[in-house]
């Protein structure tokens, strides 16, 4: 099968574009959040050289299973803080798909109203079947996102 | 879902999206041959049917005001129109290229038949009008059809079918000399109205076979409810444009004023290539006029496909090699031709500096475009080419009101002398592009290829 399909996945967050856009890229937020339920993201794998040409790196674990793990390594070949950052990466790990076929990812940062946050990612391509797969993952993930903001935001109001 | 309350705004919204193949992106960008047919028809045929029809060269400039005009309002008016735009029958962007395409192809057909100066300068407004109407959502509609990934190969495309319209519109000039004879009651050649016929054609024609061979992408009912609710008009979309000039890198300033000279040198040659034909290179008769045309849509045509044989290999060598010294160089070669012609009795010979004009038109087409891209986030991209555009369109305006005087006063009416001075101001743009820095190429996916592959 050929992996054709980008997917695109938005969501509005509470909180403004320099805070969303670290967490996204900052190693020791990412580790945070990142990963679907039921993974988490092993923090000592976790590097980032947070410029143009920089290269990232990081490794999410399944919970009840450690032996299964999946990495990423990306390099970033567009990178504008807040605006938006695209990272060219390789998966290992995951059986859906291809680790010798690089993955671009996409993230876009648009400030909406006063001092919310769309997030738009943009990554492929995938194989057909599992696109859709990948689009609700995605979902997940940001649901960790709006969570993990929410809790960084009472933490400083406090 | 979402854990959080149900607020539409904080449900994430899943889209999947095919790659287009190769074919596909080259149906979708097919309209742009009849559309730039017809901006090749106004680059060749315009000016000398404004001098068929006894007007006189030093108006020449402020007879083509229209063009920097309809560039400024038009496209960003249409550009915020279509954002806003949706019917299940005909599409987001479609209709405003089909209305566009449909004004060039009356506007060309009716071209030829003017029997006034004044006339034409209407039609000559009309048809920019459409033009514009037509350029803008298509550009749109190749980003709203491909992901940022393919939106390289879509804007190739586009080059692609630029270059072909273009150097048709003047080839067809040249042939349809050789082919057909006699003129109207107005003086205008009937070779010259062949050409704007098969324009009409062309315009519509290439459209109809995009839009009916490629369709929108439906918009979700979140994206149309966001449409909806979406601020437009002017005033957004002016303050949009104004925080972005203020955030503006200082390197696209510089780039700004290399535009000024490149773009204001450029229309000169344009409006005046014929004229210099005509006086050096062909006998002072009305036959030898209407050769001089024919003539320079050769020429015309002969640069084009200099840019056509060019331009990939140009782009990605000032992609490896830095984008602001390939430019600088290539508008040497320009100014180098440019400085040459007027000099030239042989109606053969001019082929030999054209080659430079070439090599630079291809350059002008693409290499800043790499270093803009890389100034601004791709976020931005949309206002920050609108910017661009102007830096296009508000030298092409100076020039349209100033190089009147300019060419009486300081030029002698002589044809000459403003293509000279076009090649002073290519020079002076290819000096001012040494004072630019260029940011460092961003990295291929390739490079991943070499990297370590850790955690495991």
């Amino acid at each position: 099968m050929t992996a054709n399909v980008i997917v695109t996945v938005e969501r509005e967050f509470d909180a403004p574009r320099e805070r969303v856009f670290r967490a996204w890229t900052q190693p020791e937020e990412l580790a945070q959040w990142r990963g679907s339920p039921g993974w988490h993201v092993e923090t000592d794998t976790v590097s980032g050289e947070l410029a143009l040409g920089g290269r990232h790196h990081h490794v999410k674990v399944r919970d009840a299973d450690p032996s299964t793990r999946v990495g990423t390594d990306g390099v970033y070949t567009e990178y504008f803080e807040p605006d938006v950052f695209v990272s060219s990466e390789k998966i290992t790990g995951d059986p859906g798909i291809d680790p010798n076929v690089p993955l671009e990812l996409r993230v876009e940062f648009t400030r909406m109203g006063r001092d919310n946050t769309l997030v738009r990612i943009i990554q492929g391509p995938y194989e057909a079947d599992v696109a859709s797969w990948h689009g609700t993952a995605w979902e997940a993930e940001l649901t960790r996102l709006a969570d993990y903001l929410a809790t960084t935001n009472r933490e400083a109001g406090r | 879902m979402s854990t959080d309350a149900p607020n539409l705004q904080h449900v994430s919204i899943v889209r999947t999206k095919p790659l287009m193949t190769m074919p596909q992106i080259l149906v979708m960008n097919f309209g742009f041959f009849g559309i730039q047919y017809s901006f090749g028809m106004q680059q060749t045929a315009v000016n000398p049917v404004y001098e068929f029809l006894g007007a006189n060269p030093h108006d020449l400039p402020i007879l083509n005001l229209a063009g920097p005009i309809t560039g400024l309002l038009i496209q960003p008016l249409i550009g915020a129109l279509s954002d806003r735009t949706w019917s299940p029958r005909w599409g987001r962007r479609k209709p405003f290229f089909l209305i566009g395409a449909i004004g060039c192809s009356i506007c060309l057909f009716l071209f030829p038949f003017v029997t006034a100066v004044w006339m034409a300068v209407l039609l000559l407004w009309l048809l920019d009008a459409s033009n514009n109407t037509a350029m803008e959502p298509y550009r749109a509609f190749i980003a709203d059809k491909l992901p940022p990934s393919q939106l390289g190969k879509g804007f190739l495309a586009q080059s692609f079918f630029t270059g072909l319209g273009i150097t048709l519109a003047n080839l067809s000039l040249f042939v349809f000399q050789k082919l057909i004879q006699g003129s109207t009651d107005a003086g205008i050649p009937y070779w010259v109205v062949g050409s704007f016929m098969l324009g009409a054609v062309c315009s519509i024609g290439s459209v109809l076979i995009s839009v009916l061979r490629t369709p929108e992408i439906p918009p979700s009912p979140e994206e149309l409810e966001a449409m909806r609710n979406q601020k437009g008009g002017f005033g957004p979309a002016i303050a949009e444009i104004g925080e972005a000039i203020r955030d503006m890198p200082v390197e696209l300033r510089k780039l700004a004023l290399v535009y000024f000279f490149q773009w204001y040198g450029l229309v000169i040659y344009w409006q005046f290539i014929a004229l210099t034909i005509a006086q050096n290179m062909f006998p002072q008769t009305d036959q030898g006029k209407e050769e001089a045309v024919a003539w320079t849509g050769l020429v015309n045509g002969w640069y084009n496909i200099v840019t056509f044989c060019v331009a990939f290999g140009l782009v990605a060598f000032a992609r490896k090699r830095g984008a602001k010294l390939v430019h600088c160089a290539c508008l040497l070669l320009a100014a180098v031709g440019l400085a040459i012609v007027p000099f030239l009795t042989n109606q053969y010979l001019i082929f030999i500096p054209m080659v430079g004009f070439g090599i630079a038109w291809a350059s002008i087409m693409g290499v800043p475009y790499i270093m803009a891209v890389r100034m601004v986030p791709s976020t931005r991209l949309g206002v920050y080419m609108g910017i661009i555009n102007m830096m296009i369109v508000i030298p092409m305006l100076i020039q349209s009101v100033t190089f009147g005087w300019i060419y009486t006063h300081l030029l002698g009416d002589n044809p000459g002398n403003a293509i000279l001075f076009s090649a002073a101001f290519l020079a002076i743009a290819a000096l001012l592009m040494l004072w630019l820095k260029e940011s460092r190429a961003v990295r291929d996916v390739d490079d991943v290829g070499a990297m370590p592959m850790g955690g495991h």
